[in-house]
């Protein structure tokens, strides 16, 4: 009747982005500093000048048009290129809002997208990053809060870079942890010797309790019941002071966590806690 | 109608044509992800990819109506 019913895992396919896998975890996710559109604001303001300048002298637009087809070409030419441009320039921003770095348990996702243009998925285990870097070098990284990551691989030439990360101290630290997080869960699952020390199994708990039980029942002087008693406390202690390897809920469920080493019990961080105010 | 107004309107039609295939590309990317955004994420913690696309909608809108009294005045 007190049997545990077994653990049901959340599924997480798909959850928040395509390609989340069933046992995967969302951290969180980043775009680029907003200092990556900097030159596109400059280009966009200028022409929004150029615009207002043209919308309040739109009568004498008009009468210079009227009657000349040559300047009615280069009117429209103009408008073209306007028109263009303003296109350009929030096709852009949207392109800002698609391209976004995925933090999860299992890996970061670069997803470097466009509207129409480009789709590229790049995924790094985090079992597989051997360091981690942050560069923030110069005046407006130290002003604004952005800074490039670094991640070096353990695989051969295996260097990634991601540019203009905003709250980049922020991300660095998310990284390293799941970084640690992962590389313990796959060291534990990997080489279960590195349990903790005087870990005994199952088998050796019955055996030494056999032992015990073997050893009291020689002693013809003792009570039967006594004898089964000291048994059943010393078992009871020796129990209590090791582990089982092969069937023992706590190690299991240290190892199923991957965020042992994270704050908030290993639901997404929230991120007004450790943001700069 | 002259040449010269019949390529201000194919213009301006290209232009709404250019918005709405942007607007299903935004559509189509929200029913794949589901990012839960913060003011951390967002633009100048303002803006949204949703807000964007309305200000641009607003802006080809006012073009192309200030474009055809623009040709219909001239």
């Amino acid at each position: 009747m007190n049997e545990e019913l077994p653990t049901i895992p959340a599924n997480n396919k798909d959850r928040y982005f395509k390609g989340q896998q069933v046992n995967e975890n969302y951290i969180c996710f980043m775009r680029h500093h907003w200092i990556y559109l900097f030159r596109e604001y400059i280009y966009f303001v200028i022409f929004a000048l150029i615009a207002i300048y043209a919308l309040l002298n739109i009568e004498i637009i008009q009468n210079v048009l009227r009657g000349s087809r040559e300047l009615k070409m280069l009117f429209l030419t103009a408008f073209l290129i306007g028109t263009f441009f303003m296109h350009r320039f929030f096709i852009r921003m949207l392109n800002y809002f698609v391209d976004v770095g995925i933090i999860t348990d299992m890996r970061f996702v670069d997803h470097q997208k466009s509207l129409f243009f480009k789709d590229n998925m790049d995924s790094v285990d985090m079992g597989q990053i051997q360091n981690i870097e942050r560069i923030g070098e110069g005046v407006l990284p130290e002003l604004f809060g952005y800074g490039d990551i670094k991640i070096y691989l353990t695989a051969s030439a295996g260097v990634k870079i991601y540019y203009f990360i905003p709250n980049v101290k922020f991300h660095y630290r998310c990284i390293a942890r799941q970084k640690e997080a992962r590389q313990y869960i796959l060291t534990e699952r990997h080489q279960p010797t590195l349990l903790p020390t005087g870990a005994v199994t199952q088998a050796n708990l019955a055996n030494s309790t056999q032992t015990l039980q073997n050893n009291n029942t020689n002693q013809n002087n003792t009570p039967p019941q006594a004898g089964l008693i000291n048994n059943v406390r010393e078992a009871n202690t020796l129990s209590q002071n090791t582990i089982d390897i092969r069937n023992h809920s706590t190690i299991n469920a240290k190892i199923d966590s991957p965020f042992a080493f994270i704050p908030n019990g290993g639901r997404p961080i929230p991120l007004e806690d450790e943001m700069p105010k | 109608m002259s040449t010269f107004n019949i390529f201000i309107v194919l213009a301006i039609l290209g232009s709404i044509s250019m918005c709405l295939i942007t607007w299903n590309r935004v559509i189509v990317y929200n029913k794949k992800y589901h990012l839960p955004e913060s003011q951390y994420t967002r633009l100048f913690r303002i803006f949204t990819k949703e807000h964007m696309a309305i200000i641009y909608s607003i802006l080809v809108a006012m073009h192309a109506i200030i474009t055809i009294w623009f040709i219909a005045t001239l």
